[in-house]
């Protein structure tokens, strides 16, 4: 199991686009992946899931990841979050 | 009598006028969950057709989300790909299975339940961008309703002739994109804000919008007539009379758009930006003299890159809708942010400065043959101009009119008919500022891409939100650099056009009209606006009062702000 913390660096946050892209890049994946924050702990694939977490520019969650690809899996999606950020969006 | 007014968020751009049609409520999603539950269902009668409903509300949602694609691109597409994620989302249908199984309840209710769970949960939230998307969710469920009844796919009773003003409570993406988007005037949406995906698709298809109207609803219902500003927020009361009046000082066709115009004015060609062969009805609509900005990434984003036939066709079209006003094409501007799937193009650091479109253009000469090719061919439809990105040097310039000039013999010796092209240049990099009065000996045209030429003049990326108030319009670098051009053109005998975000800034009018602009390219949207705002400047005015050589003289531009306020209006 891989876990990483990360920042949401993008201003209006992981909403709509970006929730969109994190879950499609996620299911391309076989790995389980979870989703932290504080007490809560969600489905990395669901979209409704990520969406309650709420997660505005600025803030900190932990993902990890759980299966045979979960390597390749976590590396997609820092790259993703680091590319929002660079985006701004 | 006082006109009654509405005050509300302009979320899209734009004045419309005329009669409204209020669109029927939808279906309730997400009132109380279903008290009792019959317990004696079969559940799984109860899961097969929730699955049958899932299934074709993906079915229709995949076909909006390809017209949205094919018309507007990935980034507005990407609205029902995350509707269509729902659909296949453990946390949203899987838990309505759960619910069907544990409850035994009706497929109906297992929908309403989860989806009252969902938009209470979100309702919570305290940013507004995730509180919005209350509105997607809702939208979903009541597809789902929709096909778990007898009805089926909504049918909305749109009038069938006219053109009209919705009236609606609230605007899903799946009702905004179904209404005949040539034939809406406006939008009233009572609830929603600019990040409302309804507000975004009305800005993508240029339809000026108004929503959150916190007040007075129920007497705006009433309205038979209204007019409304999509960039101030308000709505007013038409009288019947005034209406009449509106109406009679048309001239022609049945656009609301151009009684408000007045006139063309003075000199000055007011063109459109567009971005497929899918906005030709914007052309019409908002009586664009011309398209100044033919952007032509979209034929480039799809998976496969597009034939020299596909592209004649997707240019030739254009030029035939535009005629007899000039079409400019601009050349391939991949790169930077626009990212095509076909070209497989590798990451850079820095994309902004980085191989994009003219220098990507010269490292695949294939693609930049094929284009060459494809819009001399569709030149032979009617006025058509091409231009060329992203020019730092004379020598750029040069060897791009050579591939222009390979291109039209290779052309002709195919025995394709061609017309006659004007030869232009984009200036958005202050290279090419600094080099104007000798680019100018070689090009038809000059026209101004206000966006990068900003970002890359005062080094800001406006996407980043941290930098974001250092790009500035009204900086007096950027204005002293658009007089420089414009000048240089003025010497050389050649038109200048603006096609960035500046050109259709209604504040800068007299600013242009002072420097002598030749054309401003906008989004079609925008255009009434930019019309009126021309309408109201006195040429004769500006020269006399020396109106840019005082803007020159500016340090700041709140200093540039405030002469530009006192000539307008």
């Amino acid at each position: 199991m891989i876990t990483r913390e990360m920042v949401i660096g993008n201003k209006s946050g992981l909403h709509a686009r970006p929730a969109t892209l994190w879950v499609q890049t996620a299911n391309r994946f076989q790995s389980s992946i979870r989703l932290v924050k504080g007490e809560r702990d969600v489905d990395g694939k669901s979209l409704l899931a990520l969406l309650s977490l709420g997660l505005s520019g600025g803030s900190t969650f932990q993902f990890s990841v759980n299966g045979p690809d979960e390597a390749a899996a976590a590396e997609a999606l820092t790259k993703l979050v680091a590319e929002l950020a660079q985006k701004g969006e | 009598m006082d006109k009654k007014r509405w005050q509300g968020i302009g979320a899209s751009s734009g004045y419309g006028a005329g009669e409204t049609w209020i669109l029927p409520a939808g279906l309730p999603v997400s009132a109380e969950p279903p008290e009792s539950t019959p317990g004696s269902l079969d559940s799984e009668s109860q899961l097969a057709r929730l699955a049958k409903a899932i299934e074709i509300t993906d079915y229709d949602l995949a076909q909006f989300e390809e017209q949205v694609r094919s018309e507007k691109g990935e980034e507005v597409a990407q609205i029902f790909a995350a509707h269509r994620l729902l659909l296949g989302d453990p946390a949203f249908t899987g838990e309505m299975s759960l619910a069907i199984q544990n409850k035994h309840c009706l497929a109906e209710q297992a929908v309403k339940q989860v989806t009252h769970e969902a938009v209470t949960m979100l309702s919570a939230l305290e940013d507004p961008y995730f509180r919005e998307r209350v509105v997607d969710i809702q939208d979903v469920s009541r597809q789902l309703l929709q096909h778990l009844g007898a009805k089926g796919k909504e049918e909305l009773q749109f009038p069938s002739s006219g053109n009209w003003i919705v009236i609606a409570e609230e605007l899903t993406p799946a009702r905004t994109i179904s209404l005949p988007k040539d034939r809406v005037i406006a939008f009233v949406v009572r609830t929603g804000g600019k990040t409302s995906h309804a507000a975004i698709l009305a800005r993508t298809y240029g339809i000026p919008a108004v929503v959150g109207i916190n007040s007075g609803w129920e007497e705006l219902r009433e309205q038979l007539l209204v007019e409304l500003d999509g960039d101030q927020g308000w709505i007013s009361a038409l009288s019947k009379e005034d209406w009449e009046a509106l109406k009679s000082k048309q001239t022609a066709g049945h656009s609301t758009e151009q009684v408000f115009s007045g006139g063309i004015p003075l000199g000055i060609t007011l063109a459109a930006n567009i971005g497929s062969p899918s906005d030709i009805s914007l052309i019409h609509r908002f009586k664009a003299q011309g398209v100044g900005l033919y952007r032509t990434e979209f034929l480039f984003m799809a998976d496969a890159l597009p034939t020299e036939e596909e592209q004649v066709e997707a240019y030739a079209e254009v030029i035939v809708a535009c005629f007899p006003s000039l079409t400019v094409i601009r050349t391939l501007d991949i790169g930077g942010d626009k990212r095509a799937p076909a070209l497989a193009l590798p990451d850079e650091k820095n994309p902004f400065l980085g191989v994009r479109a003219l220098r990507l253009c010269f490292k695949r000469p294939e693609l930049f043959e094929t284009q060459l090719r494809a819009i001399w061919r569709a030149s032979a439809a009617g006025p058509t101009a091409v231009m060329f990105p992203m020019i730092s040097s004379l020598e750029e310039l040069v060897k791009a009119k050579e591939y222009l000039e390979e291109a039209r013999k290779a052309v002709i010796r195919q025995g394709h008919a061609i017309g006659s092209l004007q030869v232009g240049m984009m200036i958005e990099i202050p290279a090419a500022v600094w080099l104007a009065g000798k680019l100018a000996k070689l090009v038809d045209f000059f026209s101004i891409g206000t966006n990068d030429l900003i970002q890359y003049a005062l080094a800001v990326d406006r996407e980043n939100s941290e930098v974001a108030d250092l790009y500035q319009v009204y900086h007096p670098a950027v204005l002293g650099m658009i007089a420089q051009v414009a000048r240089a053109a003025k010497q050389a005998d050649i038109w200048i056009g603006i096609c960035g975000e500046a050109g259709g800034d209604d504040r800068l009018a007299p600013f242009f009209m002072g420097l002598g602009i030749d054309e401003l390219s906008m989004a079609p949207g925008v255009l009434p606006k930019m019309r009126t705002a021309l309408a109201g400047v006195d040429k004769n005015q500006i020269i006399r009062e020396g109106v840019v050589d005082r803007i020159l003289d500016c340090a700041t531009a709140v200093e540039v702000v405030k002469i530009l306020e006192a000539y307008q209006k």
